[in-house]
């Protein structure tokens, strides 16, 4: 039994290395949840290579941060899963797969990738929000409300998260008719 | 910036630490979270520090790179220390101004949770200091092997850890080529509205991933034609080896560090 084709396996690591690099541009903002266009490269991998590529690079990219290499926005080892912003890297993975599944069955037009990328934004934040009402109440001891996790780590970036899925929306249709041919995902 | 960052880390000394089997430190790394855990009082914290001092001493690591590694968590830190400071309540009050009250348990805790933090961020770093990424990645998928059996791809996992680790350095360098290249084709990447900004990204974008999948072509045919076929059957130039010294720090650390955790 064979879980990947090599290029499959190349893609996936391919795609782990351009996550990593969409980390690395961000706006530090206050409350620690920084500003990065990692959802971007995120929202890429799926729709592009569709979800178990997706899923598996976004693995690739937490495994690689979680043993110690310091990918992730602000380090990285295995005391990162205490940073309140964790959450949304495992969100990242879910979501990453809930699109390339959507994304695979369904034509591939404009809207569909829409309606795709803003339900996985959805997942992204959903596991966000969670983990970071628990790092809050659990870890640090403070009494943040369900009200205040979802102000700080959801609302006030909605709006412009809305955009990113619109125009990784407008960016991934512009790719895909150039590069059609090489894609996993139009395969098949 | 990122290249720093990645080849930064690993620091090559020939040192007792450095030639351990890189799952023994993997394992020593989880018992050392598993007792930071089960501590709650400051004297375990003695012989933790008591254990990260040996281990420092013998991977020749100079300190200073250690405390840059906590540098990024300094936020979080702080964060955690002035909450509790200031929120937990309990015992006498040790120092008062307006509303602000300061009280021992307060003090306590905070002490406490933020030792625990840079005790945990200093020791799992001495990991990546002392073992190079690669190492680091055979180790993990010799340690997650018997997980194949429910489904975990450890060997593809580990293959495409080191082709991202490989190729993080390559395609920041790309994507800062096609900047430039665009750049002196007219590209403005800076000023426009958000909207614009974001439609620029398009031409970066567009050669950047299309570069991507004609490297994962070409390398996944180098890798065919050299016979590549996944993790089974499949050998190493330099396989691991357990020897006598890593069953031995594997044993000690295991007794010391558990027995910290269970009576302090």
């Amino acid at each position: 039994m064979k879980n990947f084709e090599t290029k499959e396996l190349i893609l996936v690591a391919l795609f782990a290395a351009l996550t990593a690099i969409g980390g690395f541009l961000s706006i530090p903002m206050p409350f620690g949840v920084p500003f990065t266009l990692q959802p971007f490269f995120v929202i890429f991998a799926a729709n592009l290579l569709g979800g178990k590529l997706a899923f598996f690079s976004q693995l690739t990219y937490l495994a690689i941060g979680l043993v110690g290499i310091p990918i992730f926005t602000q380090g990285g080892g295995p005391s990162y899963v205490l940073q309140p912003t964790f959450g949304y890297l495992v969100g990242f993975a879910v979501g990453a797969y809930i699109i390339g599944k959507i994304v695979e069955k369904r034509e591939k037009t404009f809207w569909n990738l829409l309606i795709a990328n803003s339900i996985g934004l959805i997942a992204f934040y959903f596991f966000g929000v969670i983990h970071l009402y628990l790092v809050m109440n659990l870890y640090m001891g403070v009494d943040y409300g369900i009200k205040t996790a979802l102000w700080g780590g959801f609302l006030i970036f909605l709006p412009w998260d809305l955009i990113k899925g619109l125009l990784a929306a407008i960016i991934s249709k512009e790719m895909m008719g150039r590069i059609e041919d090489q894609l996993p995902i139009t395969k098949s | 910036m990122l290249d720093d960052i990645i080849i930064g880390q690993y620091i090559e000394r020939d040192s007792f630490i450095h030639s351990l089997d890189p799952r023994i430190k993997i394992l020593v790394i989880i018992f050392f979270i598993i007792t930071i855990f089960l501590i709650n009082a400051f004297t375990g914290y003695l012989f933790l520090a008591f254990f990260i001092l040996v281990t420092v001493l013998l991977s020749k690591i100079k300190v200073k790179y250690i405390i840059k590694s906590i540098r990024p968590l300094i936020f979080i830190i702080s964060f955690t220390l002035i909450v509790h400071l200031f929120m937990t309540r309990g015992g006498q009050i040790i120092w008062e101004w307006r509303f602000l009250k300061i009280e021992e348990e307060g003090l306590r805790m905070g002490l406490f949770m933020s030792l625990r933090l840079i005790f945990l961020v200093s020791y799992t770093s001495l990991l990546t200091l002392t073992t190079s990424p690669l190492a680091l990645t055979d180790g993990l998928e010799s340690l997650l092997k018997p997980f194949e059996k429910i489904g975990l791809p450890a060997h593809e996992l580990a293959m495409m850890m080191s082709i991202a680790l490989r190729f993080i350095p390559t395609l920041l360098e790309e994507a800062q080529k096609i900047m430039k290249a665009q750049k002196a084709r007219g590209a403005d990447f800076e000023s426009g509205n958000l909207i614009n900004k974001a439609k620029s990204l398009i031409p970066l974008l567009v050669p950047l991933f299309v570069n991507a999948f004609r490297r994962a072509d070409d390398l996944a045919l180098a890798m065919e034609a050299r016979c590549y076929r996944g993790g089974e059957g499949r050998s190493r130039m330099n396989a691991l080896l357990l020897v006598n010294k890593d069953y031995i720090v594997l044993a000690l650390s295991f007794v010391y560090l558990i027995s910290v955790g269970i009576f302090l």
